[in-house]
């Protein structure tokens, strides 16, 4: 618990657990992301961005950035999290620490629609090519009714529809 | 530069074949199917012990053709994003004329395991004309070695002609290909 | 006259038709090798017919179609240059004094028309191809040119028939048994000309994918798939000629060719892949070498 008392020295640290022996979440604000980042980094031996992940939080009207990092001399993974306002999810890039960012940055931006100020390719289209929707991964895009408008749906001889059915008892299990 | 010089804009004209050597035509064709090795989804995996020592397509006088150009056959394996599909109907449309497509798997008839999702497409024959389907999740290399045996026997005895289908029905194609490829970035026609 | 053309026109394509079968043994043998079944000898005969029965709609332009031209041409050539049974009337096709230059510089002719048409197609795998194509020519031409001046020394002849004559008289008097190091470093450079395993860049299936004919399709495509294999017996022919003694009738022509034809068969199916540049290099060491052991062992003798 050494690290938690140090980044508590330093920085608004909101939550903060210890996941399994070599893995802690840490949450913080979205003003000290970036200062915190730099220093698990450059004084911690936290060198690698293994990933960026991304939650939404639809209920609480919150994105949730995680940056995933790993410390490779002592096998360390520590997750740094913050939230971000839904309606407007305004950040800056990371690609400057870690090159390999731009890439993550750029497919956040295409999937969830988040704004990450300073990356130079993240208006380039990735997988989706002449998207007009809204961005695809967000919880309120309708996967479902999306498909069947854009690519139809094919009709079964038996006359039950299969597709809807599947989709229904989905929805029951994911409202459990 | 000119463009009509390297896109052939124009529909060709009428694509019949007849005569006195189509009955070797047709033997010929079904006994010699070039494969173009393009995968677009998971069941490309599935492609390779049927081509190599295991399965061996090459009794049936299949083999793997590296470019478009030279093969009669395209294998739709598996699932089709809108992004892939803009690839393969031009890799289908550099295929000289008689032609012949194969779908493999679940996703191309009715999206399968994707058939929720926003990015893959439900009903493959909306765009291409497809020949011979093989469904399973994935079909397993005896399944596609018994998908082409069909498209053979389709092929010899003159029934495969889901290229002509294609030219003379490109405008009910194209209206459906240009619904879901928004930004039609492509030249309208080119054989 | 006529008479002549026709059966010279015959004669090519029994050529064709010989070399479309090799092509078919070859495939038949390396999936047995490989422990599979494998497509019919005739297999090769289906492609062809199926290849000139496609449509063609493609446009790059007048040398686009004419390569298919030359590549045919030069391997019909060759063929018709080299006698098959020498002294025969029709079978000895068209060899006349000093023609074993003429038959070496058409042999480079299907190559550079090749190289021509390739380069107006526009694919950028077929002019990579085509540089490695003809740098790889560059290599085996050297130890050919050397080994094929050995037999020219040693004979006192430019012709093949010449050539052949000389080696009338027994088995021991073949120009393998009496010329032992040209007749290698030849045998070497007939794998580089048969694009065999080891100096399969070219064609290179695993990086681009089909080499200079990436852009062809349909009729050309069969018509330099025949030119291919016409231009392959050829080869086995003039081999034939150099080094194992000619034939005397068309039984031993097709037995010797054959056992030619095995040689850069069983070396391509137990052998990886040389770059460009090893191939090269190879090429002019070592069989070059083993060549001018030849050629200087001629000199002292003498």
């Amino acid at each position: 618990m050494e690290l938690v008392e140090r980044l508590k020295k330093k920085f608004e640290v909101i939550g903060f657990k210890k996941q399994r022996k070599d893995l802690f979440i840490v949450e913080t604000t979205k003003k000290d992301l970036i200062p915190m980042l730099f220093y698990l980094k450059e004084y911690e031996g936290f060198r690698t961005l293994t990933l960026i992940s991304y939650v939404d939080w639809i209920e609480e009207g919150k994105f949730q950035l995680s940056y995933i990092l790993w410390n490779s001399r002592t096998k360390d993974n520590i997750i740094v999290e913050f939230r971000l306002d839904r309606e407007k999810p305004d950040f800056e890039t990371i690609y400057r620490m870690w090159p390999q960012a731009e890439a993550y940055e750029r497919e956040i931006h295409e999937m969830f629609g988040v704004n990450f100020e300073g990356n130079p390719t993240q208006h380039e289209e990735l997988i989706l090519e002449d998207w007009d929707d809204i961005p695809p991964m967000r919880r309120d895009f309708d996967t479902l009714k999306y498909s069947m408008e854009r690519f139809g749906e094919r009709e079964s001889k038996s006359g039950i529809n299969i597709r809807k059915e599947i989709s229904e008892q989905y929805d029951e299990w994911r409202r459990k | 530069m000119d463009k009509d010089k390297y896109f052939l804009n124009e529909k060709p004209g009428k694509l019949t074949y007849s005569g006195v050597f189509k009955r070797i035509d047709d033997w010929t064709r079904a006994r010699s199917l070039w494969v173009v090795a393009y995968g677009t989804g998971c069941g490309a995996i599935e492609i390779r012990p049927t081509f190599t020592s295991r399965f061996d397509a090459e009794r049936l006088g299949m083999r793997m053709a590296g470019t478009p150009r030279q093969a009669d056959v395209i294998i739709i394996s598996g699932y089709l994003t809108v992004k892939t599909l803009k690839r393969v109907i031009r890799v289908y449309e550099q295929m000289q004329s008689p032609k012949y497509v194969v779908a493999l798997g679940a996703c191309p008839i009715n999206g399968g395991m994707y058939y929720d999702s926003y990015n893959a497409i439900n009903k493959l024959d909306l765009y291409l004309p497809v020949d011979v389907w093989v469904t399973g999740c994935m079909p397993r290399p005896e399944a596609i070695l018994a998908g082409f045996k069909r498209l053979q026997e389709l092929i010899d005895s003159g029934r495969a002609d889901g290229w002509k289908k294609y030219i003379e029905n490109l405008d009910w194609y194209r209206e459906n290909q240009k619904k879901i490829i928004k930004n039609w970035r492509m030249p309208n026609y080119n054989w | 006259m006529v008479a002549r053309i026709f059966y010279a026109f015959l004669i090519l394509l029994g050529g064709i038709a010989y070399g479309l079968l090799l092509g078919g043994i070859s495939r038949k043998i390396t999936a047995r090798l490989q422990n599979r079944r494998g497509p019919t000898i005739f297999q090769n005969f289906i492609d062809v017919w199926k290849l000139f029965r496609k449509k063609t709609a493609i446009s790059h332009g007048v040398m686009f179609y004419l390569a298919p031209m030359f590549r045919l041409v030069g391997g019909a050539g060759t063929f018709l240059l080299v006698p098959i049974v020498v002294g025969h009337p029709y079978l000895s096709n068209f060899s006349f004094g000093g023609d074993l230059i003429v038959i070496m510089y058409f042999m480079v002719l299907g190559c550079l028309g090749m190289a021509l048409g390739a380069a107006e197609s526009g694919h950028p795998h077929s002019p990579i191809a085509v540089t490695r194509g003809l740098s790889l020519m560059a290599g085996y031409e050297l130890p050919f040119v050397v080994s094929v001046v050995v037999l020219m020394i040693a004979d006192k002849t430019t012709t093949v028939e010449g050539i052949v004559r000389a080696q009338q008289g027994g088995i021991l008097h073949w120009h393998i048994f009496t010329h032992p190091f040209a007749a290698a470093a030849a045998f070497i450079s007939l794998l580089g000309m048969m694009m065999s395993y080891p100096f399969q860049v070219v064609m290179a299936p695993q990086e681009i994918p089909i080499g200079p004919p990436t852009e062809y399709s349909s009729s050309f495509l069969s018509y330099m798939f025949s030119g291919r294999s016409v231009f392959a017996v050829a080869k086995y022919v003039l081999f034939m000629d150099l080094f194992l003694g000619g034939a005397t009738n068309l039984g031993w022509a097709f037995l010797k060719t054959f056992l030619i034809f095995l040689w850069p068969l069983f070396i391509t199916n137990v052998f990886p892949r040389f770059k460009l540049e090893q191939a090269v290099s190879f090429f002019w060491t070592w069989p070059t070498l083993i060549g001018l052991i030849d050629l200087i062992r001629i000199y002292i003798v003498r």
